[in-house]
Formats: structure tokens, C-alpha cells, sequence
């Protein structure tokens, strides 16, 4: 099917797996134990699970950040699974990541105008560093960023700003499939709200194919068309994010629905579903 | 029968440097076996609030005005060892990060214990109390857990290991400062399930720190919420999320991603409800 940019299938990663001397091996952890997806062009899939259940280890595959032990990645009619790292130069423009933790990933030491303008030139997409301004400019305008924010350190933006400049980065090498991993946990919800405004927008607008990976099940309703239920490594439970939220048929994916505290007053919401209550500390 | 365990008395906090407003007037009181939210977005001052009253301010930050009293005695201008002994064993914590607040060198039993000792436990009365508590917070295989280094448990298990180690000395005022923010889902019930029945075995008030209204709904009798300092409303739970009286509030509210009612749509807080606010805040 033409219609996915992004096929992924049966995949399996095993993390810290070695082959060591003297036949020593270690076969490693199964992060990922046979998941399937795909994400439609212009479509906005949710990766939802808790934490250990693979979701970021999918994601790092999707974009051969991780080595797949064994399955199959498709982009854009193409089987990306073994290209080496020159042949996946070219895509990596196409394929963009957005991080967690803006903090983390905007480089403390340049200023925000090297951190956006510099992937540009990179890549090419700006012909010379006048036309990478005015398309930084732009976006900043679009975004609600002041143009003062430019000449500023990441560490003199709101968490906020931090994010859309992130974002930023990102949307102006106008890529065909983006993954966005946890890009609103740390956020407030009023500015958890904007951003994730922003990347519907930005989504609907450039014709944008997105895999937003969560924890949290409201967030992914709020964006994505389709969702996939990860735990411990597999696909529990995947469809149309109506259908998937109102009427859930994995046990695991009902637990996870009614374990989001809503902000309306619910007196019986505590003692519900009481799932296991007593932990067992060889259960890790 | 109402009998306060708290009250906050218009406290006012500036920062050190240059003399900022940090809690502008900040009245509250918790009433025993009554859980507060305190909320706010951050930095509206919620976390200050908590530290004030356990007596660990960062140096930055300097009390002007306004009086802490527990239980009728004034912890701000009681005797500094007097003070230290009042609040280690009678007002207990719950950190958010269940990751940096254990000591990653200590077994579990000697961190458990350290408080019971100081109080002036035996060593084996301690360990017979570590082990009740931590079949109170339903850890199975207490025994094992004891011996543990933080980490071989889970993040689930630190939290039940911090909360039994808070209510270890019986105490009357729980501080819990964002204890689940850390947490999936899933556990994050679990764990405010936990809290609520310790809470009410042991009749003790919380003061409960959160950013997340949806926590507040589900496990708190009233709320306080802060803004840049400053309570911007107060109440019972359920008036001030089904009837809130203020702009912010409502603002506040409406931004808050709902799985269970998606035709909502995310309305984020708009720019000039925030600069409103700040203005009338700062000109109070």
C-alpha cells in the first residue's frame, strides 16, 4: 500500500545483546517482541504504554536509531531496515525526531538562532544563511516566539518556548514523517495545550505523518487518528482512537483508560478497579 | 469536629537576590484527617509553600511576613532546636521523585529506620515497626525488601517504601510534594489509593502539592490554587471544580486534556488571560 509512509513489521529488539568471547553471548533484554504498525501519510498515530513497555525503543527503530534483531522497516515504499548510515543520510531530513526534554536536546552552548538555522543549511534546505533567517523568522511568527528569543540561550526560554523551539527546528526542514517522543510530559497543561495545538496545526497543514509516543492516554485522544497499546514489548490492542477509547477490548488498555484521574469530582473513582494492590518486589 | 492541624496565616516570601515577590499574603489551613491540594502551574509558588512549612526553604528564599502555625504553635519563630524536633517527628514528607530521595547506598531497612532510631527506638523495635509499615503500604515479602538496595525496586515500590518511611513516626501532618508525578499511570492510582487509606488509618491531615487537577478531583476535600504567588481561589473540591468563581480557574480547567470528553477539544490558557492575571496580581 502506497498510502503508508511508514511500514513496520514484526519487528523485535533485543537491547544489551552481545556476542562475547569464547562463544560467551547474552542474548539481552526483548524490548520489542514482534510489533507491527504503520502510519498513513498525513496521519497522526499514538504509541501509548508505561514505561518498560517499548514505546521509545519503537520509536528510536522506526527511525533506525536502534538495530532491529530481526523484521522489517518500510519508509516511503523503501525497506530502510539494513541501509547503512550514508544511505540513510538522505532520508534522515525526511524522518524527523522530536525530544522529551527540550532541556536536553537544544545544545546549551549555541543560541537559538545556530541551534534552528544550522540544520537548514545542513540539509540544504536554506540556499544561503539570509533565506535560513527569513524562513526562521516565519516560523518563529507563526509559533508566537518573539524574534528577541534568536539571540538567547535555551536556558533564558520558558519550558514553553524551549518546546516550540523545538518544534521549530523540526517543522522547517518540512520532513514527511515526524516522531514525537513525550514531547508535552514536562509541560503545564496551558502550555501543554498550546503545543500540541501547534503540532495539529503544523500536521494538518504540511500534509505531516506523525507517531506521538505517550504515557498519557488523554494527551494521545486529543491528537492522533489511530493508537497502538503497547506492553511489555507487544501490540495489545491498536485502532481508530474513537473506538479504541470508548470501547476498549484489551483489559489492559480498560485499566490503563480508568486510571486517568479526571478533573470532574468522582467519589467511587479511588476504589475502582483495584488491580493489584499488594506488590511483589521480584515483579519489576 | 473540625480542629485545624495547619493554618497559613497571609505568609509572604521574597526571593533574596532581588527581592521578587515568591507567596504574595498566602492564607490556608488544613483541618485534620483533611487532604489540601495546593495547586498551581509552575512556579506559581506551591512547592514553597510545602518547604516553608516543613522549614527547608532554599537559601534564596526569605519569609517577610505572615505566620505557620501547627497545631497553634508558631514554627516560625519557635527555637530552632525545638522547631527541628517538632517538625521531624510530627509533620512528615513525600517527595516527588522516588529515584533521588533514597539513598542509593543505604538498604532499604537502615533508611526505614533512621527516624524510628533518632526517636529513640531500639534497634529491634525499629526493624519490628519497619517491617508492620511496610506490610501497610502492602509491599509483599517485606523481609526481602528490607535488605534491598533502592536499585532493585521498582519506581512503584520506592514511592510505598517513602510513604511507609512518612508515617513511620505517626505523624499529624503529611507534606506530599507532587508523589506521583513520577509514576505511570497505573501505579499513580495505586499509590494515591494508598496515601488516602493511610491517611485515614492513621488520622493524619495532607497538605497534597500537585500541578494535576485530575489528582485533586479524585483524592483531595479542598483545594487552594496559587498563582505567581498569590490564591487565586479556595475551597472544596467540588465547588471549585464544578462551580469555580474565577476566570483562571476556569481557564485552568478548560486546558486540561479530557479522554472522557474529547468533543472538548484542548483550549489552551490564552496569553492575555495570563497577562490580565499577572497584572492584576502583581498591582494587589
Amino acid at each position: 500500500m502506497t498510502d503508508d509512509i511508514l511500514i513496520a513489521e514484526d519487528l523485535t529488539v533485543a537491547l544489551g545483546a552481545r556476542r562475547g568471547w569464547f562463544g560467551r553471548s547474552f542474548e539481552g533484554v526483548q524490548a520489542l517482541r514482534g510489533v507491527s504498525v504503520r502510519v498513513g501519510r498525513g496521519e497522526t498515530v499514538g504509541i501509548v504504554g508505561e514505561s518498560g513497555s517499548g514505546k521509545t525503543t519503537l520509536g528510536r527503530a522506526l527511525l533506525r536509531l536502534t538495530d532491529v534483531a530481526s523484521g522489517r522497516i518500510v519508509f516511503d515504499g523503501r525497506d530502510i531496515t539494513w541501509l547503512g548510515e550514508s544511505d540513510m543520510r538522505p532520508l534522515r531530513r525526511r524522518m524527523q525526531l522530536i525530544f522529551q526534554d527540550p532541556m536536553a536536546s537544544l545544545n546549551p552552548r549555541h543560541t537559538v538562532r545556530r541551534i534552528v538555522t544550522e540544520p537548514l543549511l545542513f540539509h540544504r534546505v536554506a540556499s544561503n544563511p539570509d533565506d535560513a533567517e527569513r524562513r526562521v523568522r516565519a516560523i518563529f511568527d507563526r509559533f508566537s516566539l518573539p524574534v528577541a528569543c534568536l539571540a538567547r540561550f535555551p536556558h533564558e526560554l520558558s519550558g514553553g518556548q524551549r518546546q516550540r523551539v523545538g518544534i521549530a527546528r523540526v517543522a522547517l526542514l518540512a520532513p514527511e514523517f515526524v516522531l514525537a517522543d513525550e514531547i508535552v510530559s514536562g509541560l503545564d497543561v496551558s502550555t501543554q495545550a498550546q503545543a500540541l495545538n501547534l503540532l495539529k496545526d503544523l500536521s494538518r497543514d504540511l500534509g505531516l505523518s506523525m507517531a506521538f509516543i505517550s504515557h498519557d492516554l488523554s494527551v494521545v485522544r486529543a491528537v492522533c487518528d489511530r493508537v497502538y497499546v503497547l506492553r511489555h514489548g507487544l501490540v495489545v490492542e491498536e485502532g481508530r482512537c474513537e473506538d479504541v477509547f470508548e470501547a476498549p477490548r484489551h483489559e489492559y488498555t480498560r485499566a490503563l483508560l480508568d486510571a486517568i484521574p479526571s478533573p470532574r469530582v468522582d467519589p467511587a473513582w479511588l476504589w475502582r478497579n483495584a488491580g493489584a494492590d499488594r506488590t511483589n518486589p521480584r515483579e519489576r | 469536629m473540625k480542629e485545624p492541624i495547619l493554618v497559613i496565616n497571609n505568609l509572604s516570601a521574597v526571593s533574596d537576590r532581588d527581592r521578587t515577590p515568591i507567596l504574595r499574603q498566602v492564607s490556608l489551613t488544613v483541618q485534620r484527617g483533611e487532604t489540601r491540594g495546593l495547586v498551581g502551574e509552575s512556579g506559581a509558588g506551591k512547592s514553597t509553600v510545602g518547604k516553608a512549612v516543613l522549614g527547608i526553604l532554599p537559601r534564596a528564599v526569605r519569609v517577610a511576613s505572615g505566620e505557620i502555625l501547627f497545631q497553634g504553635r508558631s514554627l516560625l519563630t519557635l527555637p530552632e532546636p525545638e522547631r527541628r524536633r517538632l517538625i521531624g517527628e510530627r509533620i512528615a514528607l513525600i517527595p516527588q521523585d522516588p529515584m533521588t530521595a533514597l539513598n542509593p547506598v543505604r538498604r532499604i531497612e537502615a533508611q526505614l529506620t533512621d527516624g524510628l532510631r533518632l526517636a529513640g527506638a531500639s534497634a529491634s523495635a525499629a526493624r519490628t515497626k519497619a517491617l508492620q509499615l511496610l506490610d501497610e503500604v502492602r509491599i509483599g515479602e517485606p523481609e526481602r525488601v528490607l535488605r534491598a538496595y533502592p536499585h532493585e525496586l521498582s519506581g512503584g515500590m520506592r514511592q510505598r517504601v517513602l510513604i511507609a518511611a512518612a508515617f513511620a513516626l505517626d505523624p499529624i501532618l503529611i507534606v506530599a510534594d507532587e508523589p506521583t508525578t513520577a509514576l505511570d499511570v497505573t501505579v499513580q492510582k495505586q499509590i494515591l489509593r494508598l496515601i488516602r487509606n493511610m491517611q485515614a488509618a492513621y488520622g493524619a491531615a495532607v497538605l497534597f502539592v500537585t500541578h494535576d487537577l485530575g489528582v485533586v478531583a479524585q483524592v483531595c476535600d479542598s483545594v487552594t490554587l496559587l498563582f505567581d504567588g498569590k490564591v487565586i481561589e479556595d475551597g472544596a473540591v467540588a465547588e471549585v471544580l464544578e462551580a469555580p468563581s474565577h476566570y483562571y480557574t476556569r481557564a485552568l480547567i478548560g486546558a486540561c486534556p479530557r479522554s472522557d470528553r474529547p468533543e472538548l477539544g484542548l483550549r489552551p490558557i490564552s496569553p492575555e488571560i495570563v497577562a490580565r492575571l499577572r497584572c492584576e496580581v502583581a498591582a494587589s
